[in-house]
């Protein structure tokens, strides 16, 4: 069986077969919610998100004219859905909750030999997550599509629909902040110890 | 100190997006700045932090409920919610829209279609296999009390195999022993049906309240014991996807909350007059709207009945020692028509508050009507959830508009509608082989059935049928290969199929209900959104005439039930479910109080019921949509509004305030249509008794605020073989009431949405 390319699946799709389409959502489903985890900061909202995004691709696939990929288009909608959302703006992690949940395991960076690692890692990436949520929603959608999607620049710029200069700028200034925001958090947690 | 333009183009090296002059300039500053760097080892460690999964949890994307209270977590649906309900109505052909009761042991089902299911996707993201449960057993069987059966099924693209067998459904009559044993394997009720883990959990039907609210939180199943073992129906429009390929029709369920069916009834009935959705209790009217409205209090086996000192009939059924997760189904009845619906529910204990009265609406509608009694039933907090339902229905087994034979050999495929790519006749009989061998080996003589409902053995179960559901399984199997195929020459979608297979199945694929066809209602209907009301043309959707699978359903409703007893009065009025005070439109609509003294408000509230009239030939004109209705006409169509409905809701007790309201609101509708009276036949002496046969079962009055004819001229209107069958059953000390309404074949059109609206009394607290 031979793999069908997204091009050929949309065409599939847009004439009306819907096998089509699914084979697109499976494809694509776990990578946009991951990155849509990312950004909101909720799996739950994220989870929302990508299915409404899907749901509504579905209804516009006869729209859909392949001038981008299918997954950044589907991103897109997932964005603006994100965007649109109340709960985006409740996405935000209290520092102190963020505290009280990693407690004092976040000294040491470096524990990979440590039989908690899993645990720290988790609690290493709620800082992470802390710190992506303190940033603006632009600079967090950035340095996923980047860092987690590894979009190109051209790519990113349709998603977000700016100029790749803008884009390059605006990776830059996301990356310096999301430096800062985790050494502070960091800084505040060995204090709080 | 690195300036900002240099971090910035050590930021875009690490992306590999710099350009071979800044790459070459990057390069140069890492090799003589240590800042540099680190500055590059910083913004790769921010790479891998970003890209660790840690963040999920081990959680995976899932589709959810679309329109599950729960998972949006709001009391109201989101208007995302409702646009992929409008979508979903757009694409599918059949939706059952019912309550789902909330009571451990107490289910709806709808025949033929697939009780629990889920879908498996391969490795690669195709849809490979599908799995689930359905019930063997057509309507016309079930609804007699005929043997149903839970059986699993796995189907695979292009081929069919076994699943496992479960448990035959039960009889009632089996006792406490062997139903507690047999709940724990697959049973033909919700509480029996064991999910096979987690994940299967989450795609499983029937939730309860409790359940949903955990399920909400943990997204797990509850089941802390067999009794309350309840699965947690987690289908949505994403487990819908797959399916539109495998099954263009669908059947959505959405669940309603009424908290009290009188009441509830009469508000639904309201709020479907005012969207034009007039259920008729006239000649006229039923022929417009096919009302089916009975109660499905049924009892005719007395020897039965009197073997187990039981009674059939729910309206006088007591309380068993199994009422937690009793189900019970009609008897068999020979010449039964085939509408009836069998309603299940726990038997409901006088101390126990629970009650899960059901009151089901049966409609044909068209998606805008639909939309709009939606909503507003919504808006008045009716609609506690909605949910679709898997399309994974066989090939209908009933026909709503014309009268049910015993199915024969091949009969199912004398019923197949144009969109049934392929006769089993013509298809490879390996496909045969294994569709009949997914459906699971028929039930052995005399095995001992599980539930209560079941009044037969499986062996007494007409060969016919069994036949019936296995060209029913064939049908799903060579639908999936249609759509499988169909794809294949344009498209490259390949599959492991012959080419005779692929010619069978591509021709079918012009049929009337393809995807293409769908998908062009389907932008036609966003086009129609878009418009502003007047401007629409309410083009009736892309749907077969295609028979309902009425849900079988039993309940108990007797006195000793607790259920019909509990009228609204003296409870609170939103529990009661009768508007409260800040609802003015519904508080003068609904009350009964208010509608005794002034029978004609809910039409003088109605606008869109102003524009409706009823011509002299018993055409319903819609006036305000018929200006605009641009479609070719259709016969039995002119004005677009050639609603038919099946209505089954349990009448109201008497003298009842609903009882007075409804019977009042019966009268008034009479009065005011010219044409539309209802004829009801005095006829108590025919009434059969509670356990008189259905046969015994002649027209009978609804209600003496309804009898204003004679009701053999509303039989009479209709074709012979189309004629209204009403039956009390339980005589004089019984609300009961059955009735049937079947309408001439030619009245069908395949334009409709079929809905399904069941109210059920959720849950009467104190």
């Amino acid at each position: 069986m031979q793999t069908l390319t997204d091009e050929e699946l949309i065409q599939a799709a847009q004439t009306g077969h819907t096998e089509g389409f699914t084979l697109l959502v499976r494809r694509y489903e776990q990578r946009l919610f991951r990155s849509m985890t990312r950004i909101s900061g909720s799996p739950e909202d994220a989870e929302d998100i990508c299915q409404e995004a899907f749901t509504r691709a579905w209804r516009a696939i006869s729209k859909f004219r392949g001038e981008s990929q299918f997954y950044s288009w589907v991103f897109r909608i997932a964005l603006n859905l994100l965007r649109s959302s109340k709960r985006q703006l409740k996405a935000s992690v209290s520092l102190d909750a963020v505290r009280d949940a990693i407690g004092d395991d976040l000294e040491d960076q470096r524990a990979d030999v440590d039989p908690s690692h899993s645990l720290q890692v988790r609690d290493q990436q709620r800082v992470v997550q802390a710190a992506m949520d303190a940033m603006e929603e632009s600079f967090r959608t950035v340095l996923v599509l980047t860092d987690l999607e590894e979009m190109s620049y051209e790519e990113i710029a349709r998603v977000v629909d700016c100029p790749v200069g803008t884009v390059r700028s605006r990776i830059h200034r996301a990356r310096q902040e999301f430096r800062g925001r985790m050494e502070r958090l960091l800084r505040q947690e060995q204090r709080a110890c | 100190m690195l300036r900002p333009e240099e971090t910035e183009a050590i930021s875009a090296w690490v992306d590999g997006e710099s350009s071979s002059m800044e790459s070459l300039e990057v390069e140069k500053l890492l090799s003589s700045s240590a800042e540099a760097r680190d500055l590059a080892e910083v913004f790769r460690h921010q790479k891998s932090l970003l890209k660790d999964d840690a963040i999920l949890q081990g959680k995976k994307f899932q589709w959810k409920p679309q329109f599950s209270t729960v998972s949006w977590k709001q009391s109201g649906w989101s208007r995302e919610a409702w646009a992929a309900l409008c979508a979903s109505l757009a694409t599918a052909a059949v939706f059952a829209i019912g309550f789902r009761p909330n009571t451990p042991g107490s289910s709806f089902f709808a025949e033929g279609v697939i009780a629990d299911n889920q879908v498996s996707p391969a490795s690669s993201g195709f849809l490979d296999r599908l799995e689930g449960q359905w019930i063997k057993g057509d309507s016309e069987s079930l609804a007699r009390g005929g043997v149903g059966r839970l059986e699993s099924f796995s189907v695979e693209v292009g081929s069919a195999k076994p699943a496992e067998q479960d448990a035959p459904a039960a009889s009632r009559k089996q006792d406490q022993v062997a139903h507690s044993l047999a709940a724990s394997r697959h049973a033909i009720k919700p509480p029996s049906v064991v999910t096979k883990d987690s994940t299967s959990a989450s795609n499983s039907f029937f939730m309860d309240q409790q359940t949903a609210r955990k399920a909400g939180e943990s997204n797990q199943v509850l089941t802390q014991n067999q009794q309350d073992r309840v699965p947690v129906n987690r289908v949505s429009i994403g487990d819908l996807v797959p399916y539109l390929a495998a099954a263009p029709r669908m059947v959505a369920v959405l669940e309603v909350d009424a908290r009290q069916p009188e009441a509830m009834s009469l508000k639904v009935l309201d709020r479907l007059a005012e969207n034009s959705i007039v259920v008729g209790d006239s000649a006229a009217e039923i022929r417009q709207n096919q009302m089916i409205m009975h109660q499905p209090v049924h009892a005719s086996d007395v020897d039965h009945q009197s073997a187990f000192g039981s009674s059939e009939n729910f309206a006088a059924n007591a309380v068993s020692s199994m009422a937690a997760d009793a189900n019970v189904l009609d008897k068999p009845l020979p010449n039964a028509r085939p509408y009836r619906v069998l309603v299940e529910s726990p038997e409901v204990s006088p101390v126990n508050e629970k009650s899960s009265a059901i009151v089901a609406i049966y409609l044909d509608v068209t998606k805008s009507s639909l939309a709009r009694v939606l909503t507003e039933l919504e808006q008045d907090g009716l609609l506690a959830e909605a949910r679709l339902r898997s399309p994974l229905e066989l090939e209908p087994t009933l026909e709503l508009t014309r009268s049910v034979r015993t199915p024969v050999d091949n009969d199912f495929v004398a019923d197949l509608k144009p969109a049934t790519p392929v006769a089993p006749s013509e298809s490879n009989p390996q496909i045969v082989a294994e569709a009949a061998i997914a459906m699971g080996a028929p039930a052995r003589a005399g095995q001992p059935l599980e539930t209560e409902n079941v009044q037969k053995s499986l062996s007494e179960m007409q060969p016919a049928q069994e036949e019936h559901f296995q060209a029913g399984l064939l049908n799903l199997t060579e639908r999936w290969f249609t759509q499988q195929i169909s794809g294949s020459p344009e498209h490259g979608l390949a599959l492991a199929v012959t080419e005779n297979q692929s010619a069978q199945t591509t021709n079918s694929m012009k049929s009337a209900n393809s995807p293409e066809r769908m998908l062009r209602h389907v932008q036609n209907d966003i086009t129609e959104d878009q418009k502003p009301e007047q401007e629409r043309v309410h083009a009736p959707l892309l749907v077969e005439a295609v028979p309902i699978p009425l849900p079988q359903l039993n309940y108990s409703t007797g006195p000793e039930s607790g259920i019909a007893s509990e009228s609204h009065a003296g409870l609170p009025r939103q529990i009661a479910g009768m508007a409260t005070p800040n609802q003015p439109s519904l508080a003068k609509r609904n009350d009964p109080q208010h509608l005794a003294e002034s029978p004609v408000a809910a039409k003088e509230q109605s606008p869109s019921e102003a524009n409706l009239n009823t011509s002299s030939n018993g055409v319903w004109n819609d006036q305000t949509t018929r200006q605009s209705f641009a479609l070719p006409k259709l016969p039995q169509l002119d004005s677009g509004y050639a609603y038919r409905q099946a209505v089954e809701f349990r009448m109201p007790e008497p003298r009842s305030d609903a009882y007075r309201a409804l019977s009042e609101n019966h009268t008034q509708r009479s009065r005011n249509s010219a044409t539309m009276s209802f004829h009801a036949e005095p006829s108590a002496g025919q009434l059969p008794g509670s356990n008189a046969p259905m046969a015994a079962a002649l027209p009978v009055p609804l209600a003496t605020p309804l009898a204003a004819g004679s009701i053999s001229e509303t039989i009479s209107a209709l074709a012979p073989e189309n004629r209204i069958f009403t039956a009390d059953q339980s005589g004089e000390n019984s609300r009961s009431r059955w009735i049937e309404t079947t309408l001439p074949p030619e009245v069908s059109d395949t334009d409709r949405v079929r809905l399904l609206l069941i109210l059920k009394n959720q849950s009467a607290k104190p």
